[in-house]
């Protein structure tokens, strides 16, 4: 996988190349509006992380630019700007995901994954994982075969987990997908949910299914 | 109507009846001088009447048929005139009889015509000619002359009246004319505001004040477009600044945390590093989020919605934190009402005031959420037995920075006292209110917000 990454700060550029190529992924750093054109005309690439503050111009030009030329690989902004404003602009300018700075490098890990797995996901209704088994149609949660009274968002967390089984969801993620917030939630609320969650599902001290990942999120072993 | 419109109007008014009032004046005193001119005249012909009597071949005949004639003349005429004979050495030798014991004076200052006050006459207006060695006064009453003069000051005033009343009407039309140009100013500038500070006052070619004052008004515009576009570029610039170094210190130290081999002890302030950092984050955007707030740079995401599919969602949220916390929860919620508002934005708020609250509440004790309806507001109250707030201090909770709560229990882990700064300018681009007041009896504080229901439009951004 090749990733292209627009990022004028050389160190945050030069860290993200470095740290992806630790992960198997092949990553590109350029600083410029300019050089990004120069290297997309050059090679192809797999997947774009943007930041739009560059010194040659707005990444979200060249955004616009690209998709209108056809570019049709996920692009994930990467910004230092206000995050709702600039995100609604990026998302109706054709980005595929957001990410405001600082970030953490897990969460640009786990979002990429998530870009490229999209473009040949498929759908599925009934999730099944160390005995959860989780059915969207009828709405009913079980644990070992007895059945689980979860809360609507207690539901719609695990979900989540479900869907995306062994994969790191980050808070921001999660506030994203459940509360439609577009940063961490002031509050400890996802933590309290968590808990809630594990009192219902962990039947066993031993069996644990979430892991705690601190200041990142958290994953479904 | 304005008070410059009504100023003009009255001012109009004004000068129209003082110019009306000279003119009638004028118009007065001409009269009055052309009708005693008109008895000047008429004394004239008078004596000139007497002249043709007493006169023989233009010789005056002897003294005592001249006595006669005139005290006949004097009878024919008695109604209009009144006769007075001195001799040379200024002795009164006739009176006609309509004079009873009245006296003429002699003639003022030389005058030939004269106007003098008695009180058996009235006033009248004498004139005195030379007849012979002799001097005739004939005088009439100036009676006449008064009565047209009255009623020619009654005429004046009816005529006053309604000019004063055309000149309301008349003014009030012409001030609309004249502030119609400020009018239209007024309506553009008013619609001018940060979210579209390109448009300008139509202003034409013509070079009069309005249009200088018009072109005045844009050139303010031109200056005030550009300082906010720094003020954009200073926080979008100030967010970048802050925010690019500050994700390389969390990368390379999550990175150090996932592979340096620390010790358990470097672990734990890495990983306090680390949340100081997502602290320092949430502080720059919340500020950001008050400054661009400010200056009307938010842009609501503003539905015309159910408020209980809101109050609902957070229902369940509130309710999982406070049983975390083992402090009771009530939800009380009237009638559905439909109100326009962003639902994430006011989420925070409600979100925000219930962990205030919770932070004040004591174990066991309880939170309540009301919503309802006030008259035209949508209300939303949030309440908790903690202890209150000192009296003095209840209206500086909303200010930024203002940590009056953590201060009295001591708590300086939740926040940097920006959250009700934040809920107070969320409330305000809703045109909303957000206040707070101690529970009576207590203890408790309770927050209280307001929407107005049907004010705002869907689909209309904040300003």
């Amino acid at each position: 996988m090749r990733i292209l990454i627009v990022e004028d700060e050389r160190k945050v550029g030069q860290f993200i190349e470095r740290s992806l190529s630790e992960v198997a992924y092949s990553g590109k750093w350029v600083s410029s509006c300019a050089t990004a054109r120069d290297a997309l005309a050059e090679s192809t690439f797999d997947a774009i992380i943007l930041d739009l503050g560059l010194p040659d111009g707005d990444g979200l030009d060249l955004l616009r630019e690209w998709r209108a030329a056809g570019f049709n690989e996920p692009v994930l902004i990467l910004s230092a700007r206000d995050a709702l404003q600039d995100r609604v602009r990026g998302l109706n300018v054709g980005a595929d995901d957001y990410l405001a700075k600082p970030f953490s490098f897990e969460e640009l890990l786990a979002r990429l994954r998530s870009l490229l797995r999209r473009q040949g996901g498929k759908k599925t209704t009934e999730f099944e994982h160390r005995g959860i088994k989780l059915d969207l149609l009828a709405r009913t949660v079980e644990c070992d075969g007895n059945p689980i009274d979860l809360t609507a968002r207690e539901f719609a967390l695990l979900e989540l987990f479900m869907q995306n089984q062994g994969r790191v969801l980050t808070r921001t993620m999660i506030a994203e997908k459940i509360w439609d917030s577009y940063s961490d939630l002031d509050t400890n609320l996802l933590d309290v949910y968590m808990r809630r969650l594990r009192k219902k599902l962990e039947s066993s001290p031993d069996k644990q299914l979430f892991k705690t990942l601190r200041g990142v999120g958290y994953q479904m072993v | 109507m304005n008070s410059l419109g009504s100023r003009l109007t009255i001012w109009y008014v004004l000068v129209v009846t003082a110019t009306v009032v000279v003119a009638l004046c004028v118009g007065r005193w001409l009269l009055e001088r052309q009708l005693i001119r008109g008895l000047d005249l008429l004394n004239a012909a008078e004596f000139q009447e007497i002249v043709d009597r007493v006169e023989k071949n233009h010789h005056m005949m002897p003294d005592q048929e001249v006595l006669e004639r005139i005290t006949a003349h004097s009878k024919i005429d008695a109604p209009l005139y009144f006769f007075q004979l001195r001799n040379q050495s200024g002795d009164v030798v006739f009176r006609s009889a309509n004079m009873s014991d009245a006296v003429l004076p002699e003639n003022p200052k030389g005058k030939p015509n004269w106007t003098s006050d008695d009180p058996l006459l009235g006033t009248v207006r004498a004139g005195e000619f030379e007849l012979g060695s002799m001097k005739l006064q004939i005088a009439a009453s100036l009676q006449g002359v008064r009565r047209s003069l009255r009623s020619y000051f009654q005429v004046s005033l009816a005529m006053l009246g309604v000019v004063a009343v055309f000149s309301v009407f008349f003014g009030y039309w012409l001030s609309r004319l004249a502030l119609d140009p400020v009018r239209r100013i007024q309506l553009t500038a008013r619609r001018i505001s940060a979210e579209n500070l390109s448009e300008r006052i139509s202003v034409d070619s013509s070079k009069d004040e309005i249009a200088d004052l018009a072109r005045l008004l844009n050139q303010m515009f031109d200056r005030l477009e550009i300082s906010f576009e720094r003020l954009w570029r200073f926080a979008a610039d100030a967010s970048h600044e802050l925010k690019t170094p500050l994700a390389l210190i969390r990368l390379q130290s999550e990175k150090l945390l996932l592979h340096g081999q620390l010790s358990a002890g470097q672990s734990e302030a890495m990983q306090q590093q680390l949340e100081s950092i997502m602290r320092l984050d949430s502080i720059i955007e919340k500020l950001l989020f008050l400054a661009k707030s400010e200056v009307g740079g938010i842009e609501l995401n503003l539905r015309c919605q159910k408020t209980n599919d809101l109050i609902n969602a957070v229902d369940e949220d509130a309710r999982a934190l406070c049983e975390d916390s083992k402090i009771n929860f009530v939800l009380r919620k009237s009638e559905d009402i439909t109100a326009t508002f962003d639902a994430i934005l006011l989420r925070q708020v409600l979100l925000n005031l219930i962990t205030n609250a919770l932070h004040a509440t004591p174990p066991d004790g309880c939170i309540s959420l009301w919503s309802c309806r006030v008259r035209d507001r949508w209300q939303v109250i949030v309440e908790d037995n903690g202890p209150g707030l000192p009296e003095n201090r209840v209206r500086d909770i909303f200010e930024p920075f203002v940590r009056v709560r953590q201060e009295m229990i001591g708590d300086e882990s939740s926040g940097a006292g920006l959250g009700l700064a934040i809920c107070r300018s969320i409330l305000d681009l809703h045109h909303g209110a957000i206040f707070a007041e101690n529970c009576r009896p207590g203890p408790g504080l309770r927050v209280i917000f307001e929407i107005p229901i049907g004010r705002a439009k869907a689909g209309e951004s904040g300003s």
